[in-house]
């Protein structure tokens, strides 16, 4: 590991450690996909082009790892919390959060998870980091419009669900 | 049952802060094996306890049964007269389309009617076409993050004709030189092959310049979860051995240009057969993100790229062998400089 990559887990561990936690839901699924991640980029590192942001490109293998995570059922299902513990966790990890809303945030909680994977996976990728839907495309690879159409798609999901309409 | 408002502002804001959660402190990397968390250990531990106990369960009443279908007992089952019905052996059907969004795999048996005899145009479900180009000119800053990139997600804006979606970022004090970059956008869907046999024991298949796949069908009892109505097993380019009593329910999935799936997987981590989608840039600035030249040259020849030739050897239980190559070409409806669609046409040689 050279001192380029020292830097990089330095600057980017607070962000990779958000983006890991959103999509895991759970700290030590979201601790182990961490973990993954920065091995296969100091695995693949020889391979990273430069002229690439490097974020970018961490975030992609993070998609991807997560992706192959997936393909395991136990992985598949939603994530609820069990223990009061777990709940404190979750209040105490977002930021402004209220007395009056910390309920409102229980019901996002549960509607995020409970989204189809693929919409999961944009609607995390556009809210964790100020990307645009032409960087989240180039970084999951997908066609613009279908991160558009995923991302619509997800909102309004969330919205109905929030409002109890479903 | 209590009914809330949420204005679209509000659940921006809940979205952010929720995409923003963070531990008291952020993960530590450990340069060390990274250890799977014990719940995770105890169900890998008890799927494969159980698959063993499956495999010697099968294997027992395997041998009990075995006897009274080598008698000639006929199940009549629907599955045996679908085989009877193909009267050259095995027959070919396919159809294009994104796995886990347009084809409900788990029903493909249901939807016989979609699959598309390997003799015309291969049809997709959906309205997309199964292969699309488009070129695009895009602005780059040096350091190779786009210029004046759109910055919320919302009202569409229109900028040099091309339509794009949110607020543009502020960058008038960037002063560095912008490069104006061509970006080739690629998307295509994988064919899935359906072998349909009669007295077929295993199936070879091999391409000679894609990749084929094969997939595993897991029946999903939550409609939530889009993504994973199969689970790859493995993909090579070329496959032999495969059991024909596992066609019921596992998937042939041919790929196209396995060379290029390696380049692009070589380069940047991301592996076709996991993806429909990939961007090539046209130039390969220094200054911006770029694939290899391999990859950019591959792309040029974009007709011969999608082409493949498959070749498909039936085993029969009786010990002869058959054989069926099939050819696999574009179809385009419209093409032009900056564009081209197209579906697949496969037919046999």
């Amino acid at each position: 590991m050279n001192s380029d990559f020292d830097s990089y887990i330095t600057r980017y561990s607070a962000e990779l450690t958000r983006l890991c936690i959103s999509l895991c839901g759970r700290k030590a699924d979201a601790e182990d996909l961490f973990q993954e991640t920065w091995h296969k980029a100091i695995k693949y590192y020889s391979k990273y082009d430069k002229s690439m942001q490097f974020d970018k490109w961490l975030f992609s293998i993070c998609v991807n790892t997560y992706k192959n995570i997936l393909k395991s059922a136990y992985n598949r299902k939603s994530y609820d919390f069990v223990t009061e513990e777990e709940k404190t966790e979750f209040i105490n990890s977002i930021p402004d959060i209220s007395e009056d809303n910390k309920q409102d945030y229980f019901e996002l909680h549960e509607a995020v998870e409970n989204l189809p994977k693929k919409q999961k996976l944009v609607l995390v990728m556009y809210y964790f980091k100020d990307y645009t839907v032409k960087e989240i495309s180039e970084i999951l690879k997908l066609p613009e419009g279908t991160v558009k159409s995923r991302l619509h798609s997800a909102k309004s999901t969330i919205k109905r669900r929030l409002e109890n309409e479903e | 049952m209590k009914n809330k408002n949420f204005t679209d502002n509000r659940i921006e804001e809940m979205l952010c802060n929720y995409c923003s959660r963070t531990p008291q402190k952020a993960f530590d990397f450990k340069n060390e094996k990274v250890k799977i968390n014990q719940n995770k250990k105890v169900f890998r531990y008890a799927t494969v306890c159980l698959f063993i106990v499956l495999i010697l369960s099968a294997g027992i009443f395997s041998n009990q049964i075995y006897g009274i279908f080598s008698q000639g007992q006929n199940t009549g089952t629907t599955s045996e007269d679908k085989k009877s019905a193909v009267p050259s052996g095995f027959m070919v059907t396919a159809f294009a389309a994104e796995m886990s969004d347009d084809c409900d795999v788990d029903n493909l048996e249901n939807k016989s009617d979609k699959l598309t005899d390997v003799q015309a145009v291969v049809e997709c479900f959906g309205n997309d076409y199964s292969v699309s180009k488009t070129w695009e000119t895009r602005q780059f800053k040096e350091d190779g993050s786009m210029y004046k990139k759109a910055k919320v997600f919302g009202d569409v804006i229109y900028d040099n004709d091309e339509k794009t979606y949110g607020d543009k970022e502020d960058d008038s004090d960037y002063t560095g030189k912008i490069y104006n970059q061509d970006v080739l956008q690629i998307s295509f869907m994988p064919v899935y092959i359906k072998i349909i046999s009669n007295n077929v024991e295993s199936i070879d298949i091999s391409s000679k310049d894609g990749a084929i796949a094969w997939y595993q069908n897991i029946k999903e009892t939550n409609d939530n979860d889009l993504n994973s109505s199969s689970y790859l097993l493995r993909h090579d380019r070329s496959l032999n051995n495969l059991n024909a009593q596992d066609l019921s329910d596992r998937y042939v999935c041919w790929y196209p240009d396995g060379t290029l799936t390696d380049e692009v997987l070589e380069h940047t981590g991301v592996d076709l057969c996991n993806t429909d989608f990939f961007s090539l840039k046209k130039d390969d600035f220094t200054k911006a993100d770029s694939y290899s030249n391999a990859v950019l040259q591959t792309s040029e020849d974009f007709t011969k790229y999608f082409g493949d030739t498959l070749t498909i050897t039936a085993h029969y239980t009786d010990g002869t062998t058959e054989t069926a190559e099939i050819e696999i070409t574009i179809d385009y409806t419209k093409q032009s400089e900056d564009v081209g669609y197209g579906n697949y046409v496969m037919c046999y040689k």
